[in-house]
């Protein structure tokens, strides 16, 4: 059987009997996500790359601890990744405050796959995005594991360590912000709604 | 499907479901409610935006240095649990490859295990110090303490030795100023004040009253009672030592009673002559 073809699961365990090809091939097959996570979360790559190697650090050494009954490995990730993150931006608190240098970084980072779209689409992911990092935490990142990640309740459950109804209420109050946010930015730059409408139809 | 229904529907599904409108009966409802249309079309338009979003980061990922730290990482983790099950000496020298692991300082500046394992180093030292002056500082106040207790029958026997009928009640002198009212005096008036200044034993012959704590412990009840302070003193003047000498009083003197016999008593005379107290024996 191909390393490429094993579960998480399989792969973790070899890496965890020192085969090293196994970890290089979990680490290529996770490490984007949660790179994404952290930089979702926190709107810094330089934090997104400190919280990815932290968390693959920690499945080095603690990977034993892991317990497959509980969940999936990805989900387990995601909820090492959420401690770190919240760590980093407690240590990073004060840049995070102001504000402006994370979130141009933000904007800087986001790939312009097709360069004939237009500003407006490029505007709006950037409101996207600013709206979903001036979310309080706990709502932040159930959007971001849930709407940004496509991760099923029950996974986004495990990874933010509280019961699957307090993720649907707490998606369904962040949607709400975000959507009186977006608004509030639409109104300021009206061409947000109009992009969103076209993507939809 | 009634509107509670249908916002208790949404709410089991994700934004991405919603989007893709696959559910049949939410679609229906949303076409019939306009409320519910209106909510469901601006859950659309946050889908579209989120995706939008995601769309433009997803092809973001960590560097590739990330990766071959954690690589090295990896080998030196796996080195090092081959070294301990190997032998304890070797897992020394893995120990200490691992206390320079050059990996973590290389990605994370912020990090540094050296110096966490030393400041945690003198944390520990900086306790037990704290702990250490604690103990001690019991230790010396017990002793402080206790050297005080012992101090104080030491002070008094020196006292003693030197005599100082120190502070008699005013009743106490002026009751016994008058010979007739002496032997009227309790005990109870006088005992405690002279108790301290009374020598341990006292000679017929007047001898020098000698402090010695473990015998006044036991002979005190007897050698001190009855004595009866005669005068104020000032401590100061009093401050020198003492003589308890035995005599012989005659009966008119004693308590004036038509007795005939002798009265013998102890009296304490102070070094400038003068009777400090005095007991009577018989």
């Amino acid at each position: 059987m191909l390393l490429i073809d094993c579960t998480d699961e399989q792969l973790l365990e070899q890496a965890l009997a020192g085969n090293e090809d196994a970890f290089a091939v979990l680490y290529r097959r996770r490490q984007g996500p949660i790179f994404r996570f952290a930089l979702h979360m926190s709107g810094s790559s330089h934090i997104a790359e400190e919280v990815t190697q932290e968390v693959f650090l920690f499945l080095i050494q603690r990977g034993g601890d892991f317990d497959a009954k509980r969940g999936t490995l990805a989900a387990y990730l995601f909820g090492v990744a959420r401690n770190y993150v919240r760590r980093a931006l407690e240590r990073n608190y004060p840049e995070h405050v102001l504000g402006s240098p994370l979130e141009d970084e933000a904007a800087s980072l986001m790939v312009e796959n097709d360069p004939s779209e237009g500003i407006a689409r490029r505007q709006t992911s950037t409101a996207v995005w600013k709206a979903v990092l001036s979310l309080p935490e706990h709502y932040r990142e159930v959007v971001v594991l849930c709407d940004l990640h496509e991760l099923s309740y029950a996974d986004a459950a495990q990874a933010a360590g509280c019961a699957i109804g307090t993720i649907r209420s707490r998606l369904h109050r962040a949607h709400e912000m975000l959507g009186k946010k977006l608004q509030h930015s639409a109104a300021v730059a009206p061409g947000i709604s109009k992009v969103a409408a076209r993507c939809i139809s | 499907m009634t509107c509670r229904e249908f916002k208790d529907s949404a709410a089991a599904l994700t934004l991405w479901e919603l989007l893709r409108g696959q559910d049949e009966q939410i679609r229906s409802h949303a076409q019939q409610c306009e409320g519910c249309g209106e909510w469901l079309r601006e859950q659309r338009t946050l889908a579209a935006s989120l995706q939008m979003l995601q769309a433009r980061t997803g092809g973001l990922e960590a560097g590739a240095q990330v990766e071959r730290a954690l690589l090295r990482a990896f080998r030196q983790s796996t080195a090092r649990s081959a070294a301990l099950a190997e032998s304890s000496s070797t897992a020394g020298l893995a120990i200490a490859e691992d206390a320079a692991l050059p990996w973590r300082s290389e990605v994370v500046p912020g990090s540094a295990p050296i110096a966490l394992r030393l400041s945690r180093f003198f944390e520990i030292g900086a306790y037990v110090a704290v702990a250490a002056a604690i103990v001690v500082g019991m230790f010396l106040g017990v002793r402080l303490l206790e050297h005080s207790f012992r101090t104080v029958p030491v002070q008094s026997n020196t006292a003693l030795n030197s005599t100082v009928p120190l502070i008699p009640t005013p009743v106490a002198a002026a009751q016994v100023d008058s010979p007739k009212l002496a032997s009227a005096v309790t005990h109870k008036h006088v005992t405690s004040a002279v108790r301290s200044r009374v020598p341990r034993t006292a000679t017929a012959s007047g001898a020098t009253a000698t402090a010695q704590p473990a015998m006044a412990e036991e002979s005190q009840p007897d050698a001190d009672a009855g004595y009866v302070a005669l005068m104020f003193c000032d401590p100061l003047s009093c401050a020198t030592g003492s003589q308890v000498v035995r005599m012989e009083l005659p009966p008119s003197v004693s308590d004036g009673s038509q007795n005939s016999q002798p009265q013998i008593a102890d009296v304490v005379v102070g070094y400038d002559g003068v009777v400090r107290a005095v007991r009577l024996v018989n």
